[in-house]
């Protein structure tokens, strides 16, 4: 069986090995060069897609020059590797490397003008081999024109083949020119009007026709607006598309409407409308086939937009007042009192640019005190009509008795449908005034020094303030300053105090236990030394085993000592350890140790008990003595002591 | 014990026994003026409501509450400079006081707006630098006991060091002490700040009219330009009746002190 195995892995590196081998040694692969429009007609200002892929086998990364795209407009480029691999095999000189690329790049174009366009040719540069693809010439035919070469849109498509089989159309649309766009997707624009007056609404609607599966749409550039008031009609929520079923040409196809908009020019002569551009997410087949994203262009429009009559137009009329609309003007009340506020409120309500409207307007009215509108608009923008209201409200204060009569409360309105003047009147446009309670006939009183009666403006905000509280905390101490009260004080210092007082007292102690030390050392010396000088004395006289005896003690007691420890019990190896860990090193230990061992030899050793020899002894126990009184002693540790 | 000393401990006991007694009257007290005051201003007695607020506030009683009430008493009799002044107070002790912000945004919109209607530019929101923008958002209180509890913070923490032994702890409690000493040094530099505030910063309110002529010098009689109602100005200086004063666009001029509410 591991045989088998070996036998197989052999085969398949042979394999390779010998394919690369042969690639090297023979004939250079040619590179695949493939050049693709996304579409099979190129119309003028319509943005296309254009894919170069190359795919090449080589030892060496491969040089691409791509083609200068010169008349046409690059309005973006993209590179993409979807495979790039390599691999080497043999050592040193015999080294060999295998790749295999294949890069993509896609630029999305716009030809401004039509025509034919010529693409050079793809160069790629292989293992020092250069390849050339063939020169790449693009059709591009004039925008709304019926001469191009493509196919025309009643051709059916293959790859339409698998879409479901189609219901009954809703309508059939003639006024599309086949030729001019995508069989398969096409952006269309759709006025309801081809000629209007100025400020008349017209809808215009943005139309996807599409005989594939659209996955998603977003519109990418909304048509342009350039010269009209504009807005946008509520068509039921951005994620949902109204959608019908069509015939073009013989075609049937999916219509969904991605925007509408009711424009009103604000200009006249000829308006052009620019294109929209919608990037549509396409999928041929069932749900779970492969998508592709396309980019797609409507033709732009031309509105003529005709001037308003001069005929019957009244003095002072506002151009921007076109529509059909009903109108009423009222005064709160006809009988005030000098200082009571008056409000005259207009409205007008109807169809048309209602946010553009212009109601009349009241600047000196004798005998009143004119405050500025307030204005409030609302706009109800669906089933392709723009319908509201616009209302002004003037706060008015009487400022001297009499009879009063507010000028200027007709309004005139252009109605494109009737194409004729209407001038409406309000009903309201008479109000007496009586003198104030407090006042005689003709004074002014001023609304500031009576502000708690009437309905205006001081009133209103009096309504919108908050009002006051029935919780306060009267007896808390919220007024002066913290930062210089003592207490505050007292604790800002406290803790810097408390800081330093303990980092004081635990140095001081630390302090105290190394004196303690050094005390005891000194202490532990001199009682060496002492004991020493006497031993010294009675040298010769002394018995060898008391002695040696003696000396002995004299080292024990001094390590004592020094180290606060109990070290008589120790065995020899225990001392050397215990000495090292306290702060003597290894050579002093050692020697310490060779001392006490040496005492203890010498003790039973009748030889060794020469009077030279018992010098010597001593003279290196306080050698020693002295050495080990310099050594600084680590204290102990607690299951040490 | 000497008979001085058992007299003064008796004086002491009394004393320590009547004065609660005494707070507890004067709680009452303020307590019911408080409630007299509000029942005026829901009764539209607007005038005797400012009165009685203010007579509260002449104890020597700042609450936040209190200046409230009596700058919205001020409104509705139409003095909408002493409203703004008396709210400007309220923002100084409780800078978050919501109900506060509220107002004192509509009333300086309206006044505003009342200005721009007579044809003239006004602009009362308040113009402030980063760093001053930054204290008006503290009271004095609270940047001085933020910075106390984040100083007392970093000194136990210090002091708890010096007892760790575990050096993850011992890392752990440097990294904390860092950022208390970041916290410390930042609620320190707002603390002072506030109290340079409250000691040097001199601002006022004009309470005087619609709009208020800011002369050239004292009793001169050259205007240099005019303030609306409810506008915030820095005191500079004082002489007899007369107040120098700074906007907020940097103009100096004079106006009678009684014009001006001092915050």
């Amino acid at each position: 069986m591991r045989r088998l195995l070996y036998m197989t892995v052999l085969a398949i590196f042979l394999s390779t090995a010998s394919a690369a081998h042969a690639q090297k040694g023979g004939t250079p692969n040619q590179p695949k060069i493939g050049i693709n429009v996304d579409r099979d007609t190129l119309v003028q200002g319509e943005p296309f897609e254009l894919t170069i892929s190359i795919s090449t086998q080589s030892a060496v990364d491969p040089v691409v020059r791509l083609p200068q795209f010169g008349a046409l407009r690059v309005l973006r480029q993209s590179e993409s590797h979807p495979m790039s691999f390599s691999f080497s095999f043999g050592t040193g000189q015999k080294n060999q490397r295998f790749s295999k690329h294949e890069s993509i790049y896609t630029f999305l174009l716009v030809a401004d003008r039509p025509g034919k366009y010529q693409l050079n040719p793809v160069i790629v540069e292989v293992d020092g081999n250069r390849f050339k693809s063939q020169a790449y010439t693009l059709n591009v035919t004039p925008s709304g024109s019926n001469s191009g070469s493509g196919q025309a849109m009643s051709q059916t498509d293959p790859k339409n083949q698998i879409q479901p089989a189609p219901q009954a159309p809703d309508a059939t649309v003639e006024d599309i020119d086949p030729g001019a766009v995508d069989p398969n997707y096409f952006l269309h624009l759709e006025l309801s009007k081809s000629e209007v007056t100025a400020g008349q609404m017209v809808i215009l609607t943005v139309y996807l026709y599409t005989t594939w599966n659209v996955a998603n749409i977003r519109l990418i550039r909304e048509p342009g607006t350039e010269g009209f008031w504009a807005e946008a009609i509520d068509t039921g929520g951005s994620h949902r598309h109204n959608q019908t079923q069509v015939t073009v040409a013989g075609t049937t196809y999916d219509r969904v409407e991605l925007r509408k908009l009711a424009l009103f020019p604000i200009k006249t002569g000829e308006i052009t409308i620019a294109p929209a551009i919608a990037q549509i997410e396409v999928r041929r087949g069932g749900l779970f086939s492969k998508r592709k994203k396309v980019k797609r262009s409507s033709q732009p429009l031309t509105l003529d937009v005709l001037p308003l009559p001069e005929k019957d137009r009244p003095d002072g009329f506002n151009t921007a007042n076109v529509g059909r609309y009903s109108y009423r003007a009222t005064l709160d009340r006809t009988d005030a009192r000098v200082g009571e506020p008056v409000t005259l409120t207009m409205t007008a309500r109807g169809s048309g640019n209602i946010r553009n409207l212009v109601l009349p307007q009241l600047k000196d009215v004798s005998g009143f005190k004119v405050y500025a509108p307030e204005t409030e608009v609302n706009v109800n923008a669906r089933a392709n009509n723009v319908t509201g209201s616009r209302s002004s409200r003037i706060l008015m204060i009487p400022k001297e008795s009499g009879v009063f009569v507010i000028p200027g409360l007709s309004w005139s309105y252009f109605d494109p449908e009737a194409k004729e003047y209407r001038t409406l009147k309000g009903s309201a446009g008479k109000i007496t005034v009586k003198p104030g309670e407090n006042s005689t006939g003709g004074s002014i009183t001023s609304v500031e020094s009576d502000p708690g009666t009437g309905d205006g403006a001081f009133d209103r905000l009096n309504r919108k303030l908050r009002s006051i509280t029935t919780r306060a905390d009267l007896h808390g101490d919220s007024d002066g300053i913290t930062l210089n009260r003592p207490w505050f004080l007292f604790l800002v210092v406290l803790a810097p105090f408390a800081w330093i007082m303990i980092a004081v007292v635990s140095r001081t102690r630390r302090k105290m236990a190394q004196n303690k030390l050094k005390g005891r050392s000194r202490k532990a010396d001199a009682m060496a030394r002492v004991a020493l000088t006497q031993l010294s004395k009675g040298t010769d006289s002394m018995p060898s085993e008391e002695f040696f005896a003696e000396i002995q003690r004299i080292l024990v007691d001094f390590l004592e000592n020094r180290l606060e420890t109990a070290v008589a019990g120790d065995t020899m190896s225990e001392l050397d350890a215990r000495l090292i860990d306290r702060g003597f090193n290894e050579e002093q230990a050692a020697r310490i140790v060779s001392e006490i061992e040496g005492c203890e030899f010498a003790r039973f050793a009748r030889g060794a008990s020469a009077s030279d020899e018992r010098r010597k002894a001593l003279e290196r126990v306080e050698d020693l003595v002295s050495e080990l009184g310099t050594v600084r002693v680590t204290p102990p540790k607690k299951d040490d002591a | 014990m000497t008979k001085p000393l058992t007299a003064f401990a008796l004086a002491a006991c009394l004393i320590g026994m009547v004065s609660p007694v005494f707070a507890q009257d004067r709680a009452a007290t303020l307590n019911d003026m408080f409630k007299e005051a509000n029942n005026a201003f829901w009764s539209g007695d607007y005038e005797k409501a400012a009165d009685l607020y203010a007579g509260i506030e002449e104890l020597g009683v700042r609450a936040p509450g209190l200046s409230f009430n009596r700058a919205t008493a001020e409104e509705r009799l139409g003095n909408l400079g002493d409203a703004v002044l008396h709210y400007e107070r309220v923002l100084r002790r409780d800078p978050g006081h919501e109900d506060t912000i509220y107002n004192l945004t509509i009333i300086r919109d309206y006044i505003a707006r009342r200005a721009n209607e007579d044809g003239r530019d006004a602009d009362l929101a308040p113009h402030a630098g980063p760093w001053r923008a930054i204290l008006d958002r503290f009271s004095p209180r609270s940047a001085a006991f933020a910075f106390l509890a984040f100083h007392m913070a970093l000194f136990v923490i210090l002091i708890l060091r010096r007892f760790v032994r575990s050096e993850m702890t011992r890392l752990t409690l440097g990294v904390l002490i860092g950022v208390l000493v970041i916290l410390t040094f930042a609620t320190g530099a707002v603390a002072v700040g506030k109290y340079d505030q409250e000691v040097n910063l001199h601002e006022a309110i004009v309470t005087h009219g619609e709009t208020l002529d800011v002369m050239e010098g004292p009793s001169s009689d050259i205007r240099r330009f005019i303030l609306e109602e409810g506008s915030r100005v820095r005191v500079l200086e004082t002489q007899d009746d007369w107040t120098k004063l700074r906007d907020d666009q940097g103009r100096d001029g004079w106006v009678r002190t009684k014009q001006l509410g001092e915050i």
